[in-house]
């Protein structure tokens, strides 16, 4: 089992979330995040005030997959979330020991 | 069933025995649920012959209550020791004020209700501010029952433990009750505590959503949350009745402390024919009610000192003239009124207690005590209407036409009703009607109802549009029909509205995505603004 991590624009999330159910992904978690990449550091004019925005706004999506599954879901993201322009975010899969799912007391793979 | 047993084990027992049995708590009121706890006390007069007698009466009266399953609150004990417990623990105190015979010596028990009745009058008034403290740790802890998705009945700020703390003070003789309405809103709770004990086989006081479906079926109501607004419509009535009979209590208790110098009431004019009286607003003259917005001005200075308007003073505005959009000064003192901060809350809570606000506006009836299942929500429909206006208030200073973003942040939310399917669209609709009958110029109304259908577009662009993209900006732009005045009064009443709903609504990640949109059409303005310069 694999745990899949992606930090994307928040614009593109609808696009993702729409990919990854076409896909057959039934189940996701995400959140609001914010960071920066190489994009850093750039600056923008709101209310007649210039500032630095160090931390540009980003969701972050995850999701737990079958390890067979995984290479094509990261593939589903990358595709889905691509605009061509700075600050597109990253994908990245970790191992998974184990999981439980807490309503039914499921292990393993069949929590997922 | 507990006189049938007190009959089976009291059986061969002199009748003057000096024995009886007595119900406290919801029992003792006649209002016990299906699963509600027994409160019992034997009591007795302490004769040192009968000790062994009484001990062994309790056990045979406990013993078959508990193997019935029944859940049992008990005590034994004589007049002497009522009175000592009912001194020492503030909460038994009011608990015994309800002792009521079920069985045995009718007198026992009549003398010692008016026992504790004496003492709690004679001691009201010094155990009155513990009281208070007690009451208001309790809401704290229990919260708002008008203003939760899953209310605690019983404990909750307008609970059915509240009636008990109205009875207790009108016991004291410290000061009257309202009624009327506050005796419907009590019987309604409890047959909703009813329904639940029924529908859940439990003694449960806590409304859960899952539990909502069978109480609304079981009291006949067509959905869910028809019966939950009902059930919170009902708190805020007692809500309201406790909260100013506390405050009267209190009051009475600080006359008879002050009572150096003369006995006038002492009146601060704070405004056009209204005055602070012991932290309240009054009318001067009583005859004033009777004058076109009078009952606005004193709405608008009691918000504005941060205080309420006196019962007294809400009922002679209610007979007198009232509130009427035909008055000469009505949209001024409306937006007094609505601009005057975090005291709006209360004193609009008293103007709809008293019946003032759906004359003229009868479109907030819809919204009264409406759930909001959204998780961002905290309040229902009508609260946070004067939430955001709260919000807005504090805000007037950015944009050109604050009486516009007040207006706008009363009405944004007016279209969620029941069966509306977009309430944007809805109401804007509502709002168009309702500030035509207030008067407002229709260019004005265009903005107004623009704000209404639009106040959901920003953060919906600003969190799944790219704000890079032209199109996202032309959207922008054809929300507020290109006008900049507008758009900034959208977004003012967009964070206003989003700080309202509460923290998930207005997190730093929402309020950096909007200020990204907003910098982004900022700059392609001073773009445009630039090469007209140009080529002019």
């Amino acid at each position: 089992m694999k745990l899949v991590t992606a930090i994307i624009k928040p614009h593109q999330l609808d696009d993702v979330k729409e990919a990854l159910e076409m896909f057959g992904i039934q189940g996701m978690t995400v959140s609001e995040a914010s960071g920066y990449g190489r994009q850093r550091g750039h600056s923008e004019v709101y209310r007649g005030a210039e500032y630095t925005v160090d931390f540009v706004p980003k969701a972050r999506i995850e999701i737990l997959v079958e390890d067979a599954d995984a290479g094509a879901v990261v593939e589903v993201i990358v595709k889905a979330a691509r605009t061509g322009r700075i600050g597109d975010g990253k994908v990245w899969v970790v191992p998974v020991d184990d999981i439980a799912r807490v309503r039914t007391g499921e292990r393993g793979a069949s929590a997922i | 069933m507990l006189r049938t047993l007190w009959s089976e084990r009291t059986a061969g027992v002199d009748q003057g025995a000096g024995l009886a049995l007595a119900a406290v708590g919801s029992l003792g009121r006649g209002e016990c649920g299906p699963h509600s706890d027994l409160d019992l006390v034997l009591l007795h007069r302490g004769h040192r012959a009968q000790r062994t007698r009484v001990a062994e009466l309790a056990e045979s009266l406990w013993y078959p209550l508990w193997d019935g399953g029944l859940r049992l609150d008990h005590s034994v004990r004589t007049l002497a020791e009522c009175r000592e417990v009912a001194r020492a623990d503030l909460s038994a105190a009011v608990g015994l004020l309800d002792l009521s015979l079920i069985a045995g010596e009718p007198d026992l028990v009549a003398e010692a209700r008016q026992a504790l009745a004496q003492d709690w009058r004679a001691h009201a008034r010094s155990r009155l501010p513990q009281l208070a403290d007690a009451v208001h740790e309790r809401h704290r802890r229990a919260g708002d029952l008008s203003q939760s998705l899953e209310p605690d009945l019983k404990e909750a700020h307008g609970g059915l433990r509240d009636m008990a703390i109205l009875r207790a003070l009108t016991a004291a003789w410290l000061t009257d009750r309202p009624h009327g309405a506050v005796d419907t809103a009590y019987e309604h709770l409890l047959d909703v505590r009813d329904a639940l004990h029924a529908s859940t086989g439990r003694g449960r006081d806590r409304l859960t959503r899952e539990d909502q479906r069978g109480v609304a079926a079981l009291l006949g109501f067509e959905t869910p949350d028809d019966c939950l607004t009902s059930v919170l419509g009902a708190g805020r009535v007692l809500r309201y009745a406790v909260d100013g009979t506390l405050r009267r209590a209190l009051q009475s208790q600080r006359a008879r402390v002050l009572r150096v110098g003369p006995r006038r009431p002492r009146l601060d004019r704070i405004g056009p024919g209204c005055a602070l009286h012991d932290g309240e607003v009054v009318l001067e003259r009583l005859e004033r009610a009777q004058e076109p917005g009078a009952a606005l001005q004193a709405a608008g200075a009691a918000a504005t000192a941060g205080v309420r308007l006196a019962p007294a003073t809400l009922t002679a505005l209610a007979a007198g003239h009232g509130i009427r959009v035909e008055d000469p000064d009505f949209r001024r003192a409306l937006t007094v009124l609505l601009a005057s901060g975090p005291g709006l809350i209360e004193v609009w809570e008293g103007l709809d207690h008293a019946g003032l606000i759906e004359g003229w506006f009868p479109e907030w009836a819809a919204v009264r005590s409406r759930p909001q299942h959204n998780p961002v929500h905290r309040h229902t429909v009508d609260r946070h209407l004067l939430e955001t206006v709260v919000e807005a208030a504090a805000r007037t200073g950015e944009v050109a036409r604050p009486d516009l973003l007040l207006l706008g942040a009363l009405l944004h939310d007016i279209g969620k009703v029941a069966g509306a399917s977009d309430h944007s669209v809805t109401g804007a609709v509502l709002a168009d009607a309702a500030l035509a009958r207030w008067g407002v110029p229709a260019s004005d109304r265009q903005v107004v109802v623009t704000l209404v259908r639009e106040h959901l577009t920003l953060i919906e662009l600003a969190t799944r549009r790219d704000p890079q993209d032209p199109a996202t900006l032309a959207a922008v732009r054809a929300a507020v029909g290109g006008d900049r005045d507008v758009l900034q009064l959208l977004v003012v009443l967009t964070e206003a509205d989003a700080r309202a709903a509460g923290g998930p609504a207005w997190s730093p990640w929402r309020a950096q995505m909007l200020g990204r949109l907003m910098a982004a059409v900022t700059a392609v303005d001073a773009e445009e603004s630039s090469g007209m310069g140009q080529s002019g």
